[in-house]
């Protein structure tokens, strides 16, 4: 197999109401467009990008989901993999926004534990639609302990800083944690010092789906 | 935006038979394609409607005289099946496809005029899936000029559609998936034979189990397809285990949109005409073929987890739809096989009634 050209995998995974603009945030961070009227996404679907924290190269590979509570039982078995996840709702869809706490518990009875999350209010351009407040999302993520954000994927603002932030937070969690380990008994440090999380992920990500 | 990969002709050429793992030194990757094909009108197509012409009658018209209701003549019956295959000709689809139908759930027009009385009863009353189904419509296939503007004529047809049809299966109700099969109907028949044909759909032609909760027929046809990779393609089967790709995670769109965002339009059309006439098998083959096709890549020493499911997550343009097509026929063609698949059906059935199901499926 030829070297991986990364030090470190991260797995993300984006999920929140039907036609919050998850595949829109998506389609922004991995390939800088935005179309207003994406098709539907069915099942599941990944994209890659690859970006550079702290001098590492450091593939994310992300997880979009699809809304409609139908496909929670295919869904949900690639929670557990994710090692970081986005909720997203909409800042002009009230539902969607209420519907975070459901989507938060559906996170803790199948994601790994101590995922990182990162609550997202997306569309926060439109302002003559918007129904949710800047106060009333970073409210609702205090109380779930988790960080916020608003983004536009339309104007591409905050998309970047959105998924850099979370995967900051995986990269501290899981590989800067480990590295500090490192030559500690049993430590999955390589010689160069980067870790592998790349096999033993996508493991626990397929072998719960059934 | 959506990845396009050549789904080259070359390996359609080997019937589908029991083969080893391809050289291991093969790219993972396929080619890729920069632009969907422009729509061609197929060669033949003019011959083949006249042929279409003197095997399709009229059965019954209207009180204004108008055919409405059609059937394949007694004298052309055995000729239909390879006629399919080639291709309905596009001016006969609408009058082909109600005839399919008609044949393969065993009714005839009387059927789809009550049909057409439910959708107009319908329409009118609330559906808990109407918010749902209006984020929808406007992003189902929505290249298609009859489904561009918002609110327009074929936007609101497909929301009547959908919403009317959302009340007609209290399990099933609205599933996403159901938009593109559906805008695909509306663009041969007004939105009550629209209705009708996704009614016929899910009562004679198993998309109930698709659509409904947990989507059992979904995981039964890739119970199937599964069976029919580890028989005939061990070593494709072997790298998806050892990749961990779940068959879930790139075919839940193939089977529940029916291949509607995986293909052309015009290769859609296609696999739908023989799905019309042979139901469910259809898609397994097409599956089996897309894998057939890739199998060297899934085998390669360099593909790994995201080579393979970037690759069957892809659109498939055809470089030849008869090549395709041909394929699906020569394999649906083969009785002993579809003893098999239909035998595997009714295992999987059983595993899921014995609750042996779990971690059968990759």
């Amino acid at each position: 197999m030829p070297p991986p050209h990364y030090d470190f995998l991260i797995k993300l995974l984006l999920i929140g109401d039907s036609g919050v603009g998850k595949s829109c945030l998506l389609l922004r961070f991995c390939d800088d467009a935005w179309t207003p009227s994406f098709i539907t996404t069915i099942g599941i679907d990944f994209k890659i990008r690859t970006i550079e924290l702290d001098g590492k190269r450091i593939k994310l590979q992300i997880w979009d989901t699809a809304g409609q509570e139908r496909f929670r039982t295919i869904t949900t078995a690639y929670y557990r993999g994710a090692m970081g996840i986005l909720l997203v709702y909409d800042v002009t869809d009230e539902r969607s926004f209420n519907n975070i706490r459901t989507w938060h518990a559906n996170i803790e009875q199948h994601a790994s534990e101590g995922v990182n999350k990162i609550l997202i209010g997306n569309k926060s351009d439109w302002d003559d639609k918007r129904v949710v407040t800047k106060e009333q999302g970073l409210a609702l993520a205090q109380e779930l302990g988790v960080r916020f954000m608003e983004t536009s994927a339309k104007l591409n603002d905050g998309v970047e800083d959105a998924f850099f932030t979370l995967a900051r937070d995986c990269k501290a969690r899981l590989i800067d944690s480990q590295a500090d380990a490192a030559g500690s008994p049993g430590g999955a440090t390589n010689a160069d010092g980067s870790v592998k999380v790349n096999q033993p992920v996508s493991q626990s990500m397929s072998t719960c789906c059934s | 935006h959506d990845r396009l990969v050549l789904l080259p002709s070359a390996p359609l050429l080997k019937r589908l038979s029991t083969v080893h793992a391809g050289p291991k030194a093969a790219p993972p990757q396929a080619v890729s394609v920069n632009s969907l094909p422009p729509p061609s009108s197929p060669l033949k197509e003019a011959a083949r409607i006249s042929k279409w012409g003197r095997m399709l009658e009229v059965r019954s018209r209207d009180r204004g005289g108008n055919a409405e209701s059609w059937h394949v003549k007694p004298s052309k019956a055995h000729k239909l099946r390879q006629r399919v295959y080639k291709g309905i000709p596009d001016r006969w689809r609408n009058a082909a496809w109600e005839t399919l139908m008609n044949d393969f759930s065993k009714s005839g027009h009387e059927v789809v005029v009550r049909l057409k009385e439910y959708y107009y009863q319908e329409i009118d009353k609330p559906s808990s899936y109407d918010i749902q189904i209006d984020l929808d419509v406007p992003r189902t296939i929505n290249g298609h000029i009859l489904f561009h503007t918002r609110y327009g004529l074929g936007q609101r047809s497909l929301f009547h559609v959908l919403h009317s049809f959302s009340l007609r299966c209290s399990q099933c109700g609205y599933v996403q998936g159901m938009g593109p099969i559906a805008a695909t109907l509306l663009t041969y028949f007004e939105p009550e034979r629209v209705y009708a044909a996704l009614s016929r759909l899910h009562d004679a032609y198993s998309m109930h189990t698709i659509f409904s909760p947990g989507f059992p027929g979904l995981l039964e046809a890739i119970y199937v397809q599964e069976r029919i990779m580890q028989s005939k393609m061990p070593g494709v089967y072997a790298a998806l285990r050892k990749h961990m790709i779940s068959t879930t995670s790139y075919a839940t769109k193939w089977y529940i949109t029916l291949f509607a965002n995986s293909v052309p339009f015009q290769t859609q059309l296609r696999l739908w005409d023989a799905f019309l006439l042979e139901g469910q098998d259809v898609f397994v083959a097409a599956a089996i073929a897309v894998i057939w096709v890739y199998r060297d890549h899934i085998t390669s020493n360099s593909a790994n987890f995201e080579t393979v499911l970037s690759l069957l997550s892809s659109v498939f343009v055809p470089e030849d739809d008869d090549a395709l097509l041909f394929w699906i026929e020569h394999l649906l063609g083969d009785k002993k096989l579809r003893k098999q698949m239909s035998n595997w059906r009714q295992e999987w059935t059983q595993l899921v009634r014995s609750g042996k199901d779990r971690g059968v499926l990759l």
